[in-house]
């Protein structure tokens, strides 16, 4: 089973790719129950602002699979791209991180502790970026329950996020987003647990690990030599940001030049996408940064507007793109908003 | 009505197939007081009024009460009697709990001496918990996350989670629920470096932010793609089932379907629905008289959901599941 990030819409809703109009429709409903504002089956489970995520993916999917005609491109363009549509983004990102990895890799660690490095690391980049600093946003956001707001709350965030430095990527900062009810309940059963489990020890089967391995009963493991500090300091050696500006300074001769802008400057769909390469992204690497889907992108940059999301929605999504390429925001939504309606009233 | 259907469906190959081992069915979720041994005792009730051999176990190591549950006083036998040798076969302390087919094994009363079982004991005991000549075992575990509650769940072939509709019961149905899908891997890995992956995505509050078996997943793709591709087919393996307990609204009726598709969508774990069991007084009623629900008041609403329980559990174990952790230790 995939993450909803990387479901496909039909997986998203939870059908068979054959499934009827009633059934899709039924399903909808109930993720919409299920995921919404009022539910408790999420409590404990998501951040708020994947939550946001999560709805808006369902929305998206809805939106395309619930009509006929834009169900029917979306399959061919899910047979095209091989099933794996709302995969792109995890493997573009790979070679970025592989990268990343090998500067980071002090060469006298040992293994056990560079693993744990590097596995922090490697989730630090696949993680979804925006599930960090949004929290307080979409919260309040949500409470109101208005589509428009939630919409413009939750790419502001976004967009706000990018622009930061990477020092919201440090673990106590994801400690914070968890709710408060959970920490309170979460400490003493882990303490709890935690003595309880060290009594267990089978002194006799786990000599060397007494001390560092609490609660460990498995088989006995190779020594580690790895202390917490060291561990730590390698910890603030994460600097994911940095190695993402790095990777761009490197490629940046080979790049195209960003289009021109000046008063005649057109803002359409072929201006994202000039500006999209002149930046070196993929449409993959632009839709995992987003989280857009990169079916999405791809309609917005060819102007294939009859299979978007709603509008409220596109406007999010334009902030944000513009932010990352480096365009006007304002200018970017009013012409493609413009282009759109045009598009409509033919 | 379900008592037929249960009749029809009891597991009837258990028997007939020579040698086929006992099915252990694990009743937990990480919270106390929150039915999990009024569901073992009456499940046991429902299959052996069924004509199926059951055997309850209170592996509430410590805090056991199985027994009242049954309207039961304290047995002289307990499971403690077995782990501490006392008593030389898992049988000596099988007792009789008035309902014909149905035996218990009461929990350790000496909590000092019980509770903090080794991990060579317990594996000792599970394996001779496996041995007993009975259909279908269930088993009643005590609360919380402790690596000794996951173990004995992950040794069952069914694993029901219970759950009530409030706040800190989902969120410690959830944390058992990735915990013991964690601690599975943790048995099956045998490679260190990725063990210490695992051991840091237990901890809620790990340095490498993994949240979910999700994260995980992705984390160890990336060391090792094809061990990633493993994990993921663990995932899909790993099969926990829902209950839902003391509801009250037409809203906690629809949980256990919101429960287990949030489960799914955020987890990557296919938590099985089973059914849910109203909150009614008839449960303490029957408590205080000191009766078995099943038995006292066999026409309630509760019975008649225990009755639809206990039919999808059947259901189940038709299938014939197989813990995946019997088959390596
Ligand atoms: N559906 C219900 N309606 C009303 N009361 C209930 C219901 N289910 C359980 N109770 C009450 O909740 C209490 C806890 O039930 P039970 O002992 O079965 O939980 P438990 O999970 O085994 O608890 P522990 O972890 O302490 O062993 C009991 O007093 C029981 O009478
Ligand atoms: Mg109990």
């Amino acid at each position: 089973m995939r993450d909803f990030r990387e479901q496909n819409f039909y997986e998203l809703l939870e059908v068979k790719p054959h499934v009827s109009q009633p059934d899709l429709e039924r399903s909808y409903q109930r993720l919409k129950r299920f995921f919404g504002s009022r539910s408790v089956a999420t409590y404990a489970l998501f951040q708020p602002d994947e939550l946001v995520l999560l709805r808006r993916r369902i929305e998206d999917a809805y939106r395309i699979l619930s009509d006929p005609e834009r169900r029917q491109r979306y399959n061919s363009e899910l047979e095209r791209m091989d099933g794996k549509l709302e995969l792109a983004g995890t493997a573009a990102e790979d070679s970025a991180v592989d990268e990343a990895e090998a500067e980071a890799q002090p060469a006298s660690i040992g293994e056990s502790h560079y693993t744990l490095h590097e596995a922090g690391n490697v989730f630090r980049r696949l993680t979804d970026e925006a599930r960090q600093n949004i929290e307080r946003k979409a919260g309040t956001q949500e409470g109101r329950g208005e589509a428009e707001d939630l919409a413009a709350g939750v790419f502001d965030s976004l967009a706000n996020k990018e622009g930061q430095a990477g020092n919201d990527l440090e673990p106590d900062a994801i400690d914070q987003n968890i709710p408060v009810e959970s920490e309170e309940v979460a400490t003493p059963e882990a303490e709890q647990t935690a003595a309880a489990e060290s009594d267990l020890e089978p002194v006799d089967e786990l000599p060397a690990e007494a001390d560092t391995e609490a609660g460990d009963d498995l088989e006995p493991l190779e020594s580690d030599e790895s202390g917490p500090d060291e561990l730590e300091v390698l910890g603030e050696e994460d600097l994911s940001a940095q190695g993402d500006e790095k990777v761009a300074a490197e490629e940046k001769p080979i790049l195209p030049p960003m289009p021109e802008i000046n008063e005649q400057t057109i803002y359409n769909g072929e201006l994202l996408r000039q500006a999209r390469e002149a930046k070196g992204f993929s449409l993959e690497k632009l839709a995992d940064k987003t989280k857009i889907s990169i079916y999405f992108l791809r309609n917005l940059e060819n102007e294939v507007f009859d299979d978007l999301p709603a509008l409220v929605y596109v406007r999010g999504y334009l902030k944000f793109i513009a932010q990352l390429l480096g365009l006007d925001k304002e200018a970017t939504v009013k012409g493609l908003t413009e282009r759109i309606n045009q598009a409509s009233n033919k | 009505m379900n008592q037929e259907t249960m009749t029809e469906l009891r597991v009837p190959q258990v028997r007939e197939e020579e040698k086929r081992e006992t099915f252990i069915v694990a009743i937990g979720g990480g919270k106390g007081g929150i039915g999990k041994s009024l569901l073992t005792a009456n499940l046991g009730i429902s299959f052996a009024q069924s004509r199926m051999k059951v055997v309850l176990v209170d592996a509430d190591l410590g805090g056991s009460n199985l027994h009242t549950c049954l309207g039961m006083d304290l047995p002289e036998a307990s499971l403690g009697d077995f782990v501490n040798r006392r008593a030389e076969k898992i049988e000596d302390v099988i007792v009789e709990t008035g309902v014909a087919g149905l035996g218990l094994i009461s929990g350790a009363e000496d909590y000092l001496g019980s509770a903090n079982i080794k991990y060579t004991q317990k594996i000792r005991l599970l394996k001779q918990i496996r041995k007993i000549d009975t259909d279908v075992i269930i088993m009643d575990l005590g609360s919380g996350t402790s690596f000794n509650m996951l173990d004995f769940f992950l040794y069952s072939d069914l694993g029901i989670v219970t759950m009530i509709p409030e706040p800190t019961s989902l969120e410690n149905s959830y944390r058992f629920i990735r915990s013991a899908f964690y601690r599975l891997l943790r048995h099956l890995e045998k490679s260190l470096p990725f063990r210490k992956v695992i051991d840091e995505a237990m901890d809620p509050h790990n340095e490498t932010g993994i949240r979910t078996p999700h994260d995980l997943v992705r984390v160890v793709a990336k060391m090792d793609p094809e061990r990633g591709e493993q994990y993921r087919a663990y995932m899909d393996t790993f099969r926990p089932l829902l209950v839902i307990n003391q509801v009250r609204s037409v809203d906690d009726e629809e949980l256990g379907v919101a429960v287990s598709t949030a489960c799914r969508k955020y987890l990557g774990i296919d938590l099985d629905y089973l059914g849910y069991i109203n909150y009614d007084d008839v449960v303490w009623k029957t408590a205080r008289s000191r009766a078995a629900l099943l038995r006292q008041e066999p026409d309630s609403a509760v019975a008649k959901s225990i009755w639809e329980i206990a039919v999808q559990v059947a259901v189940r174990l038709r299938e014939n599941p197989s813990s995946t952790l019997k088959k390596i230790l």
